[in-house]
């Protein structure tokens, strides 16, 4: 541990004052002669931020050499690998909340290497969870994610429209605030093939994950106080009915459990779908006129509430984290701040992903001034983000995810029923605890 | 009418029936193709509208300068990948190529114990499937430390091409008559230059073709190069599309220009060398 | 004694000996014993505890994974067949073909070019249900007017996988088919057509005899390399909805990394390399015997 701070200049007096010993004023720092590697997550939408890599370089006299960059899935699969094979001898890494339990001991604490008030800066939901047992394993940078609702304007606008529904359901049609209202919205807007009234991700974690929320939404949990599956409750068939139900009535497109991100974006943006609950990487591509049809017709509003009152808010944003082997840590926290401290996360806000600093929202809402679009979009998910929580910060949440998401497709598909679907899942994801050592 | 302009009549008919089939067959092999091209080409809202878009409107090159235009504007290291998937793909097969030759000519010219066995052996090492050895090779690759390193994925794709090259060579060979290089032995050639002057020749078309092969093997492996290659050191083109993914979306557009940036150096190495290639694949078929 | 000298095959064998033993053979044994391990990615120290068959017994016992297994034996079995005969009906349009034999080679074998996992982006907005290619194709021809859900039914989502596996693999069928026709003796066939008979009995019971190890031929190439559909099915349907499409790849990369139990996962891979290996010594047999009998009627 005393090896850490024998770069810090402030003295042996403060060394008493245990971890958080560095001033805001000292970062970035001096470290002339040190090599960070690091693995950052790539693609087009998270190296922007890197240019700034450069910048940190010229502040500091430190280098840093990027070893690897890879979409997320492959950077999850390289670092499963280095450790099975005993090679994490890199300092820097790209990380995300839904990934990072699976490792919690490979990265070190950044608690312990970065002063409180800098931490302080950051919304307190998204520091909570990139804190695994006490342990702050990443440094959010501004890529969070948390969905809110799109949907088109036009449809609600439409006298016809609005006296159809007034006279079938007794309510005026304005944007819904309830699920069950998108529920019944979405039957209503429904007239296969041409048009459907919402759609949700099929497969993969994401069902699960939008599964997970509606629980939530519903006054369910996902895992009990020990641990132990839990969704098969009443909540849970619940929740998985409402997913069944818009499957049965054909008020999503028939395709929609082998649907994944990609299908859902470009669906809504072909303008065959009414209601669409969907992340912010999607915003400026739906109002493109050169990408999106439904362009100049959307609206945002916060995702809806389930019968508990309480909004869907699954969430996950991508952070930089330092390893425990990294014989540098100093220089690699510095850098891990470098990249998520106020310029940088302006930097990737700029561009449309929603920031993690509480003073870079604030900021992003001023740019977007006179745009009504993109104000309203900031404000959609700035509410939205209030109602945001992460998966629950179980290693084996992936692998629960991959042995439930085939029985909701099943009872989705109606080859089961919820509860029979719900009840087969959490027999398997006890199971899947239970081989490590969790139950 | 008779018998002979009946039969012009039927003749012409069969020909047009042939004309309209072949160009159908090539319609349906080119559609997909075509349509990636054309993605490349045309803004989103087109490629995924509904009712959809038949005849593109607006054209335009946006994808191919975005990708070329660096980090930051929708560029990605392009330059990069493609050197590296041509040095790779190039230096391996060459190396498989040599390693073919030498193993195809053991297999033709001489016999030794357990032959068929062997033979089969070498062939059965293609069945184990990319998934299956990604990790082990992970193990021993960063053992070795030769992760993220072209001398690495040279070395797999030359084991991945090799049991292919010395079936097809090995058929090629068997097809040349052995009284030649003995010819060309008797008049003094040691057998090293009975082979280069002689038989060498004789099996430019049956290298040609396993030379296309592997090269479009290793131009378009996926599973293990995105295992053991990292950064701009060695990322190739095909782990370089998934650059067009993020988290939640997809640049559709920008990877179809990506995959036509892929294709037209394979279809050009095609192009020039497909006469030999099916020439060359002949006698590896028969001749067993 | 002169000391022993190697023998000239042997030498020549040898660096393909070496490079196969260095990059398959040894991380082969490397997941052979890792499969009777319960090896977990995430908890490196797994590697050294042995459970003996453990990781076998349950795979023997999975219904699910038995359920893969059959669906990748039957989608082998149709796929190779199918592009087995598109391949021909190819090689024979092309064939008989008088100008541009340069061009149609080169179309023939422009799928080959397209990497597998971008076969897999393409054929899945293709074939989605709503704003796909495929249906709005179909409906603007009026052919029907429902949003067919291509990747969702099964048997739908399984001509769909098939649809896209047979346009990026039937090229080396077709283009091997070729080469056998273009390397056919013509006296034969004139013999045949001198003697009377029909086109089709000239074709059945002269051209095929010739290509059938052509054709056999691509099959154990084919069967060698099936995994390669894997990347395909992987960003199609990625075994799902509900495991309808699940094959013995898919759940073994899922198994691997996903989850992250390596062991289990190794041992199940021993099953698809088995299925690779039964496939292609078939087709190899095949082919010899064929190879046998074309070398004694001609």
């Amino acid at each position: 541990m005393t090896k850490l701070f024998c770069g810090l200049t402030a003295g042996v007096a403060l060394l008493a004052l245990g971890p958080s010993a560095t001033f805001a004023a000292d970062l970035p720092g001096k470290f002339d002669g040190v090599t960070i590697d690091a693995k950052l997550i790539g693609g087009q939408q998270y190296e922007g931020l890197y240019a700034r890599i450069g910048e940190w370089e010229k502040l500091t006299g430190a280098k840093v050499n990027v070893i690897s960059k890879k979409n997320h899935f492959e950077l999850d699969k390289e670092i499963k690998s280095d450790i099975a094979s005993g090679s994490i001898n890199w300092c820097v890494g790209s990380n995300h909340s839904s990934f990072a339990p699976q490792y919690p001991d490979i990265y070190t604490d950044l608690n312990a290497l970065l002063p409180k008030e800098e931490i302080g800066a950051f919304v307190p939901s998204t520091i909570k969870a990139s804190t695994l047992d006490g342990k702050l394993v990443m440094l959010p940078r501004a890529q969070f994610d948390v969905s809110a609702l799109y949907y088109q304007k036009s449809l609600y606008q439409d006298e016809a429209k609005k006296a159809a529904y007034e006279a079938k359901h007794g309510k005026e049609l304005v944007p819904p605030d309830t699920w069950d209202e998108v529920a019944q919205q979405a039957e209503f807007f429904a007239s296969p093939p041409d048009f459907y009234g919402t759609q949700f991700a099929g497969k993969e974690e994401a069902i699960n994950g939008r599964f997970y929320e509606m629980l939530i939404a519903e006054g369910g949990e996902y895992l009990d106080k020990d641990g132990k599956p839990a969704f098969n409750s009443e909540a849970g068939v619940q929740a998985l009915d409402w997913f069944v139900n818009l499957y049965k009535a054909k008020a999503v497109p028939a395709g929609t459990t082998n649907y994944l991100w990609d299908d859902l974006g470009q669906g809504f943006a072909s303008g065959t779908v009414a209601i669409n609950l969907d992340w912010p990487g999607w915003a400026g591509f739906f109002n493109d006129p050169k990408s999106s049809k439904v362009a100049g017709n959307v609206g945002v509003k916060v995702a809806p509430k389930g019968s508990a009152g309480i909004r869907t808010g699954w969430s996950g944003h991508h952070g930089f984290s330092v390893t425990e082997n990294c014989a540098s840590k100093e220089p690699a926290a510095s850098l891990v701040w470098f990249l998520t401290n106020e310029d940088s996360q302006k930097l990737e806000a700029a561009s449309g992903p929603l920031p993690t600093r509480t003073a870079v929202w604030d900021w992003d809402i001023q740019q977007a001034a006179g745009d009504p679009y993109k104000t309203e979009v900031l404000e959609a998910f700035q509410e939205q983000a209030k109602h945001a929580f992460a998966v629950p910060q179980t290693a084996e949440w992936i692998e629960i995810s991959n042995a439930v998401y085939p029985e909701l497709q099943a009872a989705i598909l109606g080859d089961k029923t919820s509860k029979q679907a719900l009840d087969d899942a959490a027999a398997k994801a006890t199971q899947i605890l239970e081989d490590a050592g969790k139950l | 009418m008779d018998q002979n302009s009946l039969h012009r009549v039927r003749n012409k008919a069969l020909g047009i029936a042939h004309g309209v089939g072949l160009f159908l067959a090539m319609l349906v092999i080119c559609l997909p193709g075509i349509w990636i091209v054309l993605s490349s080409l045309r803004p989103t809202v087109e490629i995924m509208a509904k009712p959809p878009v038949w005849i593109p409107q607006h054209l335009s090159l946006d994808a191919y300068v975005a990708m070329f235009s660096g980090v930051g504007k929708g560029g990605i290291p392009v330059l990069d990948y493609f050197r590296n998937s041509l040095i790779i793909s190039v230096t391996s097969t060459v190396i498989a190529i040599a390693i073919g030759m030498a193993g195809g000519y053991a297999f033709a010219r001489y016999r030794f114990r357990a032959k068929s066995a062997m033979f089969l052996g070498l062939m059965l090492t293609r069945t184990v499937p990319g998934i299956a050895l990604s990790l082990p090779l992970f193990f021993v690759f960063a053992r070795l430390g030769i992760i993220d390193t072209h001398f690495g994925l040279i070395l797999v794709y030359v084991a991945l091409n090799v049991p292919f090259t010395i079936w097809l060579i090995d058929g090629f060979f068997r097809q040349v008559p052995k009284d030649l290089a003995e010819a060309a032995q008797i008049d003094g050639c040691t057998r090293w230059q009975a082979f280069w002057q002689v038989e060498f020749p004789l099996a430019g078309p049956g290298i040609a073709s396993a030379g296309i092969f592997a090269f479009l093997t290793s131009w378009n492996e996926f599973a293990l190069a995105s295992q053991l290659t990292r950064s701009i050191n060695s990322k190739t083109l095909p782990v370089g599309l998934l650059d067009y993914t993020a988290e939640f979306t997809i640049d559709w557009r920008g990877m179809c220009a990506l995959a036509v940036v892929m294709i037209i150096p394979a279809l050009t190495l095609t192009f020039i060398v497909q006469k030999h290639l099916v020439g060359g694949l002949t006698s590896g078929a028969v001749k067993g | 004694m002169k000391g022993w000298r190697p023998s000239p095959p042997l030498l020549l064998l040898l660096p393909a000996v070496i490079v196969l033993a260095a990059v398959v053979v040894l991380p082969l044994l490397l997941s052979l014993y890792s499969s009777f391990t319960p090896f977990r990615l995430t908890k490196p120290e797994t590697l050294w505890v042995f459970i003996g068959a453990r990781n076998y017994v349950n795979i023997l016992t999975n219904r699910d994974f038995w359920i893969a297994f059959a669906r990748t034996v039957v989608l082998l079995t149709v796929a190779l067949n199918l592009e087995m005969l598109i391949g021909l009906g190819l090689a024979l349009l092309v064939e008989k073909a008088s100008r541009g034999q340069r061009v149609l080679r080169t179309i023939m074998m422009f799928p080959m070019m397209f990497s597998p996992i971008l076969v897999g982006f393409q054929f899945k907005f293709m074939f989605n249900d709503n704003i796909g290619l495929v249906n709005n194709a179909l409906q603007a021809l009026g052919l029907t007017d429902r949003a067919i859900p291509w990747l969702i039914d099964g048997n739908l989502a399984f001509i769909a996988i098939l649809t896209a596996e047979i346009w990026s693999s039937t090229s080396v069928f077709a283009i091997l088919i070729l080469a056998g026709l273009l390397a056919m003796p013509r006296e034969p066939v004139e013999a045949a057509r001198v003697d009377g008979c029909t086109p089709w009995q000239t074709f059945r019971y002269v051209t095929w005899p010739f290509i059938m190890p052509f054709a056999f031929i691509a099959m154990t190439i084919r069967s060698l390399d099936v995994a390669r559909a894997y990347d395909i099915v992987k960003i199609m349907t990625d075994g799902g909805p509900a495991g309808r499409t699940e094959l013995v790849w898919t759940l073994v990369a899922r198994t691997a990394y996903s989850d992250a139990r390596m062991g289990l996962a190794n041992a199940m891979a021993y099953f698809s390399i088995l299925l690779s290996i039964l496939f292609t010594v078939y087709f190899y047999r095949k082919l010899a015997a064929a190879r046998t009998q074309i070398a004694a009627e001609w």
